[in-house]
């Protein structure tokens, strides 16, 4: 377990150092530049080259990016040009509301998919199946962005439950903080749950057409207990894993939800990175959270082994 | 083996009378835990109903092992699973002890399932869920049915692994069928349908899936378990040769329907339908000289289910067909035997 573990880490490194390559040079192929941005209107051929060789931008690339793969190797990601915070510092303190919304937005995911898969499964093309597949179907149809405007229209606008947008710690007012994720959490979590509802019926259909559904049965089991435990506990296999690989998505930040509702999370951090051309911020989002992804996908297969038996980690 | 059994039951108690709808001669007397009357099974597809099993009628005395030998889609499969209601019953009775399955809710189904009669089937590897441990798929059965507690449970788990000859068997409780060989996974299988001591078991191929040594030895402990619990057998195979030394009685299914039934013995020693003498022929036997030349054969293959053609549906192969053959035989019954053949209709 320790040696997979282990091994699965290692492995992280050529991964990251090839995106770390990737993310560098998409960065710098991206027209425009940071000193754009700081200029604004001033034109001052002095204060741009000062300003270039500051920044250490007049360097070849090669050089630029040894400099910062050296430093980020020390732990060093840099500081923002605009900000001057630390870009660690910057993603740390937005980490935990990624994870805070994406974490919600799973939970709203199963609470809709588990049950629609399931009595979609159980009624096989009946009325219930066909209603749980359209609602899918358009919930994999409807752009994500789209869908939160109408929620907002509804319940702050029209109905004025809830708040439009914003955030609000947990630490500091718990029910606030509530009020403000439920609907960033409804919007992601719908659209997460589309696929999965779809997903999790054909596994249960696939499951349920197994021998040992017959075992069971004609050992005497109710139908409740063959669902529940027995077809149930095989259908989560690969579920799982879908359920990680989506919700390693949702931590690298749900850009659209996030801009929408004004999330202060990993999202809208890239996207304002990008927007400023804050090379060290964009390198360092996009870095951390291509670790994470790796990370949620070797939590993942770690699961695996408590799912399946049959499978060895190793 | 027994295969006088079932004379015994006859002459032990042949004043009994016989029931009057078909009675069955070799159980009469006897009351049989299990009864079988003009059973009709069929499958709802797109195409409409298939019938799969077309008028089958069997008596199952208590210790007894009656053995269903068809080919596949003779129907086989779909009158074990018929016999624990997990098929579409469409007409005809099964009877379970005096009960009439038919009359039973869902309910009274399950309690009855595992408990009076159980089942074990051809593939031990997908037979057993393959994410839960052996001691749970078994303490589930038991706990099931009986009102013991974990632990009572668990220690009747252990009976049952060690009654079927499984080492260690405190240890296989925390196992997953994947980590046991097949014909270890068949002998829990058969621990499970048999540890709420049913009166029933029926066995679907339990040793189609397993290599030859294995066949023999889950037969063996199949048989003894039988003796030893006094538990009725039904025995579903496609291999005749399989049930030469196990079975009291052999019912022969074609197209859905049972055509020739009779005690092993006589069976092997005089076939009477024409597809009875062919399986027969077909298969090697060492206790008999070398005939010269190739093994008989039967040509053709058979209907599909609810394709068979009107009359006997073995016309269309048999060597022997008549004109009359286009109509369908009666069920005719010599002593101990019967047959559906146009050719024993006296």
């Amino acid at each position: 377990m320790l040696k997979f573990v282990l091994r699965r880490l290692l492995q992280l490194i050529p991964v990251l150092f090839i995106l770390s390559v990737l993310v560098f040079s998409l960065v710098h192929l991206v027209p425009g530049s940071p000193i754009d941005v700081l200029m604004g209107d001033i034109r001052d051929p002095v204060v741009e080259a000062a300003l270039i060789a500051r920044y250490g931008l007049d360097q070849p690339l090669p050089v630029q990016y040894w400099r910062w793969l050296t430093n980020l190797l020390q732990g060093d990601f840099g500081t923002s040009i605009y900000s001057r915070e630390p870009i660690l510092h910057m993603i740390l303190a937005r980490f935990p509301n990624t994870l805070l919304l994406a974490f919600a937005s799973a939970v709203v995911a199963l609470v809709i998919s588990l049950p629609a898969g399931i009595i979609a499964a159980l009624y096989q093309n009946r009325l219930p199946d066909f209603g749980a597949m359209g609602i899918a179907l358009a919930g994999i149809s409807i752009p994500n962005f789209w869908f939160g405007i109408l929620l907002v229209l509804l319940f702050s606008q029209y109905l004025g439950w809830l708040p439009s947008m914003g955030y609000v710690s947990p630490a500091e007012d718990f029910g606030a903080a509530m009020r403000h994720l439920i609907l960033p959490a409804i919007t992601l979590g719908t659209a997460m749950s589309a696929n999965l509802t779809r997903l999790i019926r054909a596994e249960m259909i696939e499951q349920l057409s197994q021998d040992y559904v017959r075992t069971a049965r004609a050992k005497g089991l109710g139908e409740r207990m063959i669902v529940g435990v027995h077809v149930l506990k095989n259908a989560m296999i690969p579920t799982v894993t879908i359920i990680g690989i989506q919700f390693g998505g949702l931590l690298e930040g749900a850009v659209l939800t996030e801009v929408i509702f004004a999330w202060p999370g990993i999202g809208r951090l890239a996207v304002d990175a990008v927007y400023e051309r804050d090379y060290a911020l964009i390198q360092g989002v996009v870095l951390v959270a291509a670790i994470v992804y790796v990370l949620i996908n070797l939590l993942v297969d770690i699961s695996y082994r408590y799912l399946d038996p049959r499978v060895k980690l190793g | 083996m027994a295969q006088n059994t079932t004379a015994q039951h006859s002459t032990a108690q042949g004043a009994a009378a016989p029931s009057p709808a078909e009675p069955s001669p070799a159980t009469a007397g006897a009351e049989p835990v299990l009864t079988v009357r003009d059973l009709q099974v069929s499958y709802q597809t797109d195409d409409g109903p298939v019938p799969a099993v077309t008028g089958v009628s069997l008596d199952l005395a208590a210790g007894e092992t009656y053995a269903i030998v068809g080919e596949s889609g003779s129907g086989k499969s779909t009158v074990a699973l018929a016999l624990l209601a997990l098929a579409p019953i469409v007409g005809g009775e099964v009877r379970l002890a005096g009960r009439d399955l038919a009359g039973l809710s869902r309910h009274e189904l399950r309690r009855l399932r595992g408990r009076e009669i159980a089942m074990i089937f051809q593939e031990p590897m997908t037979s057993l869920n393959p994410v839960l441990t052996l001691g749970y798929q078994l303490i589930e059965t038991i706990r099931l049915h009986q009102p013991l507690d974990r632990a009572a449970a668990r220690g009747r788990a252990i009976e049952m692994l060690e009654k079927v000859g499984i080492s260690d068997p405190a240890r296989r409780l925390a196992q997953y069928p994947h980590e046991l060989s097949g014909g270890m996974r068949q002998r829990v299988m058969i621990a499970m349908a048999l540890s709420c001591n049913p009166r029933v078991l029926v066995a679907d191929e339990p040793t189609t899936a397993l290599d030859v040594t294995v066949q023999a030895q889950i037969l063996s402990l199949l048989d003894d378990l039988r003796a030893e619990f006094g538990t009725g057998v039904v025995l579903i195979t496609h291999d005749i040769g399989v049930v030469a030394e196990t079975a009291d009685r052999i019912g022969v299914m074609y197209a859905g329907q049972l055509i020739e039934e009779a005690p092993t013995a006589d069976l092997f020693a005089s076939p009477m339908h024409p597809y009875t003498r062919g399986l027969l022929a077909s298969v090697p036997r060492v206790d008999l000289p070398p005939a010269g030349g190739p093994l008989a054969a039967l040509h053709g293959t058979p209907p599909k289910p609810g394709k068979a053609p009107p009359g006997c549906p073995f016309r269309p192969r048999c060597g022997e067909a008549m004109d009359v053959c286009s109509t369908m035989p009666p069920l005719t019954r010599q002593g101990l035997r019967s047959v559906r053949c146009w050719l024993h209709d006296r």
